[in-house]
């Protein structure tokens, strides 16, 4: 702390028209005498000016039309996700078909559809996480330690989902690769069920958790080890 | 200072509220009148926060389809804009990490040729290179007064901090523009 802070908050006071008349003149004839406070109401001044004209360009740019076409695509985002659940679903129902004897097929598919059912009504909770996410900080106190605990815990939960997704990866080529059963083609089944969960894999860790590690350096957030 | 002012009343925040959990055709209404008032404020927000137009539309498109799912939960804790801005800050944020660090940031539109031109290009470049080098707090405080219209008793709230310490935030964020101006 130096003897101006007190001014340059004063500068950008009265920059953002909350200077009262009577702290004015007190700041005027410290602006006369001092370089450093009128360098510094100079840069305040021109980088509101210049941050002003860029907003200004940047909306006079924006399509709005596609603006509202995004959002109203955003709107149904969610429901897409669904979708894209049953969808792996249904894949994952034709690996057991296609891996099962023709006699015992009923009998696995029934077998299977809890995990199926399950798998769906995870993703519907996500979706409907997700589509939340952003709310989430909204009615809160302090915005920036509530933000910087949501993000922590973020980057927490995608480390330990890579990690683990790995580990059920390598555990589904295990079997794929040394299985043996009697009735159904281990390699079809596993292999096909690794397929997916690869793919969530390579997501975590090439998406999620470098989104995640840059959004908490934005918010000074130490990164320990852990990768 | 940049973009038009919010411009919402507490009347008609209340007006869109009642409309949301109306339902139906007032749902849609009210969510457009929303977004008319607000894009623009919202947009200047987004855009100095990521640095890019598109990572600002981006941003914007994202904070409405939130403020869509969100408003029939809306409890009023805060005002409607305050809450609106709060996830605009957030929805900036995380577009922004979408992209690789170090990626440029815009330069301002051409305007044409001539040396004018070129030094105003120069200094958008330099301003935004500035803003890009901050931490994410000291730039949404800078970001929130470059809006007109928007008070320090409104961003007080947005930031939930007390009223009296948005002043030496700002003067904190300042500094540090400042210093990055001079790297």
């Amino acid at each position: 702390m130096d003897g101006c802070e007190g001014f340059e908050i004063a500068i950008e006071r009265r920059l953002h028209g909350a200077l009262g008349d009577s702290e004015a003149p007190a700041l005027d004839a410290h602006l006369a005498d001092c370089a450093r406070c009128r360098a510094y109401e100079a840069a305040a001044r021109g980088a509101e000016a210049v941050m002003a004209v860029e907003a200004r360009e940047a909306i006079a740019q924006v399509d709005w039309g596609r603006v509202e076409r995004g959002i109203r695509g955003g709107v149904h985002a969610s429901l897409r996700m669904l979708v894209g659940a049953v969808v792996t679903a249904a894949w994952v129902a034709g690996m057991v078909w296609l891996s099962t004897p023709p006699a015992m097929r009923a009998d696995r598919m029934m077998r299977t559809l809890p995990a199926m059912v399950l798998v769906v009504v995870l993703v519907a909770f996500v979706a409907a996480y997700s589509a939340r996410r952003l709310v989430a900080l909204a009615d809160r106190e302090e915005m920036f330690d509530t933000y910087r605990t949501l993000v922590q815990a973020n980057l927490q939960w995608a480390r330990r989902m890579q990690w683990a997704t790995a580990a059920i990866v390598a555990f589904l080529l295990y079997r794929a690769l040394t299985g043996t059963a009697a009735t159904f083609d281990p390699t079809v089944y596993y292999g096909g069920l690794a397929l997916p969960m690869a793919a969530a894999w390579f997501y975590l860790r090439r998406v999620k958790l470098p989104r995640a590690e840059r959004e908490a350096r934005d918010l000074g957030i130490v990164l320990g080890a852990g990768r | 200072m940049a973009a038009a002012p919010p411009d919402l009343s507490s009347a008609e925040e209340a007006e869109i509220l009642a409309g949301v959990r109306a339902g139906g055709a007032a749902r849609r209404e009210a969510s457009d009148r929303l977004f008319r008032k607000l894009r623009e404020p919202l947009h200047s927000l987004c855009m100095h926060l990521t640095g890019r137009r598109a990572d600002a539309e981006d941003a914007v498109q994202e904070v409405f389809v939130a403020v869509h799912q969100g408003l029939p939960e809306f409890r009023g804790a805060s005002r409607l804009t305050t809450w609106v801005y709060r996830i605009a800050l957030r929805a900036a944020f995380r577009a922004r990490s979408r992209r690789q660090e170090g990626a440029p940031v815009d330069e301002g539109a051409s305007g044409g040729g001539g040396e004018g031109e070129m030094v105003r290009r120069d200094e958008f470049r330099r301003v935004g290179a500035a803003m890009a080098r901050l931490p994410a707090e000291p730039r949404a405080v800078l970001s929130l007064f470059a809006i007109e219209g928007l008070s320090h008793r409104e961003i007080a709230d947005i930031l939930g901090i007390p009223e009296g310490t948005v002043w030496s935030r700002l003067h904190a964020a300042r500094r540090m523009l400042v210093e990055s101006l001079s790297v």
